[in-house]
């Protein structure tokens, strides 16, 4: 089974990473937005 | 363009492209496509797919939509040139010819969820026999599938940022997490070990398998959405600031992890359930519908919290299938939006359109397979459209005009030849293999233009859609009305 969870660990980290990754960067320059100017949008 | 037509922050506009992207195939198709072809290396592959097809592809239908302001019709006239309008058109009409069927798809999720709320899914319960009879009902699977389209007519009805934008807030979160709960409910099963074996340790000879690729590209390109509009068709009603590159990867991953939480939900839980191996692997190579209606169905009652887990994985289905039919039906419903017509007219229009066209399907199996068959496959020649009109626009200019502006994390050089080279190479190589596959497994039949699934049936489908199309591309270019309208 070690050999499985090795595996899960791999494929999550590259997929759910990724995912996760992307979406803290998409939060943070969203958080940026509503900080600057209200017309600047 | 009203306020009310326009995604009212990035995340309303994540929560829409993931809702769009997640759909059923994501549940009762790629758990099944790992399992058969390698697990992890096909897992493997289907990653190595999102970067060479799937995210270049996103990035080219943004781009269009983005900066023409039009559906995929008014946005190839205007990206590529009056000449190629036909293009576009037959992203819309693909799209919309999966739609009239995928209504349907939608109404069977909500029966079987309304069934798991019913707790019909009870030990000794012939599932095998309850999905033939639903099947077999029309006024049950044209009532659902009346359901299913009137309840997406309505939302989109009320426009991108109340109606679209709202729901699929709400819904993708939810989804999410209905996803979640499932995983962690078959993977914590006795048992569950030798199905998360056969679904993440890669089998790598499975690689040396053109199925294996086959099966990998065209599951990531008809999961995200790539080729089909629905980016391209989303990404009009974005601000210009937007970020193409990010959003395009987030929607990406977030679909791969959507399919990867399913697969953890169901993979474990046939093989901790299954009486043997060999019914495990029966199960899985099934078809979709035999897999999810049939198998999971008569599992529920053995697995503990079964009855309160049968009705969470049927919302996730319900969601997933909802939140992708309302993209589509989008598609549409821009079309005519772009041909002056009013958003209420035009959604009237689309969702009366596609309860009659699904009606067939609704009603006489042998029809949706056909379709499912025939159009499904016509996605790959869409993508192809995409790449050749980014080709056509240049690559370069799209790359450092209108991605990278705007962009967190800029694009190199790559994407140019991904989308240049490597990608038309995929589409040929796919549609060739499909076909090549077609004719030497069916030396005898593959020609016929009226069997349910054969080569001749596409091709037959696809000449006439493409002649209309080529015979109307004139009418096609004046169709779209007005001048592009700004969004900042």
């Amino acid at each position: 089974m070690l050999k499985t969870y090795i595996w899960i660990a791999i494929i999550l980290a590259i997929n759910w990473g990724g995912f996760i990754a992307f979406l803290v960067r998409a939060s943070r320059r969203q958080a940026g937005r509503a900080k600057g100017p209200k017309n600047s949008n | 363009m009203s306020n009310k037509d326009q995604f009212a922050s990035r995340w309303g506009f994540l929560a829409a492209a993931i809702g769009m992207a997640v759909g059923t195939g994501n549940i009762w198709r790629f758990p099944r496509m790992a399992a058969q072809y390698g697990g992890g290396a096909f897992i493997l592959a289907y990653t190595l797919a999102l970067f060479l097809w799937s995210a270049p592809l996103l990035m080219a239908e943004m781009s269009i939509g983005r900066k023409t302001r039009r559906g995929p019709i008014g946005g190839f006239r205007d990206f590529v040139g009056r000449r190629h309008t036909w293009m576009g058109a037959w992203m819309v009409m693909v799209c919309m010819l999966i739609t009239f069927y995928y209504s349907v798809v939608t109404g069977w999720c909500i029966k079987y969820f309304v069934l798991a709320m019913r707790g019909a899914f009870r030990e000794g319960v012939d599932t095998a026999a309850l999905w033939t009879s639903f099947l077999a009902d029309p006024r049950q699977t044209i009532f659902f599938h009346f359901l299913a389209i009137g309840a997406c007519g309505l939302i989109i009805y009320r426009g991108i940022k109340g109606g679209v934008e709202r729901v699929t807030k709400l819904m993708v979160p939810a989804l999410f997490v209905f996803l979640i709960v499932a995983a962690l409910r078959a993977a914590t099963l006795a048992g569950a070990g030798q199905g998360l074996t056969y679904m993440f340790v890669p089998d790598w000879s499975k690689l040396a398998l053109p199925a294996t690729w086959l099966q990998a590209f065209t599951q990531s390109a008809w999961s995200t959405g790539a080729g089909w509009g629905l980016m391209l068709t989303y990404a009009v009603y974005t601000s210009r600031k937007e970020d193409i590159s990010q959003n395009c990867f987030t929607i990406g991953f977030g679909d791969q992890t959507a399919a990867l939480l399913a697969g953890l939900a169901i993979i474990p839980t046939i093989f901790a359930l299954s009486p043997s191996v060999e019914a495990a692997n029966a199960a899985i190579s099934t078809n979709n519908t035999g897999l999810t209606f049939i198998s999971l169905a008569r599992l529920f009652p053995k697995m503990p919290g079964g009855l309160y887990i049968a009705p969470v994985f049927f919302l996730a289905m319900v969601f997933a299938a909802f939140t992708s039919l309302i993209a589509q039906v989008e598609v549409g419903v821009r079309a005519f939006i772009d041909g002056g017509w009013s958003r209420k007219k035009s959604t009237l229009m689309v969702a009366g359109a596609t309860f009659l066209l699904g009606l067939p399907s609704a009603i006489v199996p042998g029809v949706f397979d056909n379709q499912d068959w025939v159009w499904g496959v016509a996605l790959l020649p869409s993508g192809f459209f995409v790449m050749m009109a980014a080709r056509k626009f240049g690559a370069e200019k799209i790359r450092t005009e209108l991605i990278n502006p705007s962009a967190d994390i800029r694009i190199g050089r790559w994407w140019n030849f991904v989308i240049t080279y490597v990608s038309p190479l995929i589409f040929l190589f796919l549609l060739g293999w499909w076909f090549y596959r077609g004719i030497v497994d069916n030396p005898e039949t593959w020609w016929k233009p009226f069997s349910r699934f054969t080569t001749g049936t596409i091709i037959f489908q696809w000449a006439i859609l493409l002649v209309v199309l080529l015979l109307a591309n004139r009418a096609l270019a004046r169709w779209t009305k007005g001048t592009p309208e700004e969004v900042d």
